[in-house]
């Protein structure tokens, strides 16, 4: 298995958002999150990425532990609720300084996803003029243009149109068909039923495989 | 480039509300200035009282303004900086001690250029006892450092009206209390009892928010 999740459970503020969970992901398959508003959905993608401190149990990635705010073991991309970028600065210099964290900016990779999306005639705006849909398939190209063996996404559809949505599922196919593990936890199973090979149901801090 | 307008971003939130404090404290410096008050003493200098006042905190209402609308004028914004889950970010290079001094030099600059400006005013209405305004003004700056350090403890644990109530009942002490205040004022060691005070309050309380800002899980 890439990920590992081994008997996870966390209490936050007296409510358990994750109960005894334990969860698999493979190489170069798409995997769905499904549930409810605070199912424990996006707490669950936040303890795959090592952002949180878990009460019990353990996250492997790649065979290394995922530790509480340290580096992480493989290269991950990712959307957690609202993307904080810099609303001053273009959708460019963005992706540039995010990239330029790692030193792993790729020019061609990151103007295909941005045309794809329909956002290079626009990659020279400030962000704020940029409505949410715009800032949405922003966050999704800066999780992608690295080539991050995993991808990690919460409620990625938030805000795009039917065009968007299919031009993202047909995308996520092709990031899986080049190896990369996807994660989307989202309410709309109608689109994760199109491109997840598996799909896990939330609910109350308890994940479930889903028939 | 592109970190100090993240920085400028987060800070800037709340100018409309921080434009209203601000003219509501230039009303009362303009008050203080013409009250009869000794202004060779900083506006958020701690003072003892006059003969004929029942209590410390009486004469020091200038003061504790200074404090409040310092405090105020932050609106949590440095707390929020420090504090604010950047995943985008957090995924590639994880949260570290840059973030935490960051947050560190910005409270330190704002407290710098908070009693800094008024410094300024100070220096420019009374002529005299340019010395002992600059030592007041550095107390006071100092001071509401303190209280920030304090504020955002609750801050990080998530506790924000336990932070406000510490760092109120940490300030209005020492001027309810004469003994407390008039040793603060001494200089036994050739510096004021104040600044030793708040040098070790200030090491003790970044030590603190380091601890807590290191467990800060990223929601």
């Amino acid at each position: 298995m890439y990920i590992t999740i081994d008997h996870a459970s966390k209490t936050i503020k007296n409510k358990q958002v994750l109960r005894d969970v334990s969860a698999g992901f493979e190489r170069g398959r798409i995997y769905g999150v499904v549930g409810p508003n605070g199912s424990g959905k996006t707490m669950l993608l936040r303890a795959i990425c090592g952002f949180i401190r878990l009460d019990a149990g353990t996250v492997t990635m790649n065979g290394e532990p995922v530790v509480f705010n340290r580096k992480l073991p493989d290269s991950v991309g990712v959307i957690i609720e609202n993307p904080g970028f810099v609303l001053s600065e273009t959708g460019m210099q963005n992706l540039e300084y995010l990239a330029g964290i790692n030193k792993d900016f790729d020019q061609e990779e990151t103007e295909r996803l941005l045309r794809l999306f329909d956002l290079l005639d626009h990659a020279d705006a400030k962000v704020k003029s940029y409505s949410l849909g715009m800032r949405q398939k922003l966050a999704i190209v800066q999780a992608l243009m690295e080539h991050q063996h995993l991808i990690v996404l919460d409620e990625p559809t938030n805000g795009l149109d039917q065009e968007s949505v299919a031009m993202f599922l047909e995308e996520m196919r092709r990031q899986r068909d080049r190896g990369a593990t996807v994660i989307i936890a989202s309410h709309h199973f109608d689109e994760l039923n199109q491109i997840a090979d598996y799909c896990y149901a939330m609910r109350d801090g308890v994940l479930r495989a889903e028939d | 480039m592109m970190a100090w307008r993240r920085i400028v971003q987060i800070l800037r939130e709340g100018n409309g509300l921080r434009l209203m404090l601000v003219l509501m404290y230039v009303a009362m410096t303009y008050r203080f200035y013409t009250s009869g008050q000794d202004c060779r003493i900083f506006i958020g200098m701690f003072r003892a009282p006059e003969s004929y006042m029942p209590s410390g905190l009486e004469s020091n209402l200038y003061a504790i303004g200074f404090m409040v609308v310092g405090v105020a004028l932050m609106l949590e914004r440095p707390s929020e900086y420090l504090s604010i889950p950047e995943t985008m970010v957090y995924v590639r290079r994880p949260r570290g001690l840059p973030r935490f001094l960051g947050y560190c030099a910005i409270v330190g600059a704002y407290c710098l250029f908070y009693a800094g400006v008024q410094l300024a005013v100070a220096l420019h209405v009374v002529y005299a006892s340019p010395k002992q305004l600059m030592i007041g003004a550095v107390c006071a700056g100092w001071t509401l450092l303190v209280l920030a350090l304090i504020i955002n403890l609750g801050y990080l644990g998530r506790n924000r009206p336990y932070g406000y109530l510490a760092a109120m009942v940490l300030y209005i002490v020492p001027l309810s209390y004469m003994p407390l205040m008039r040793w603060l004022l001494e200089s036994p060691l050739g510096v004021p009892n104040w600044s030793v005070t708040l040098g070790v309050l200030t090491a003790a309380l970044i030590v603190a928010n380091y601890a807590l800002f290191e467990r800060l899980e990223i929601i």
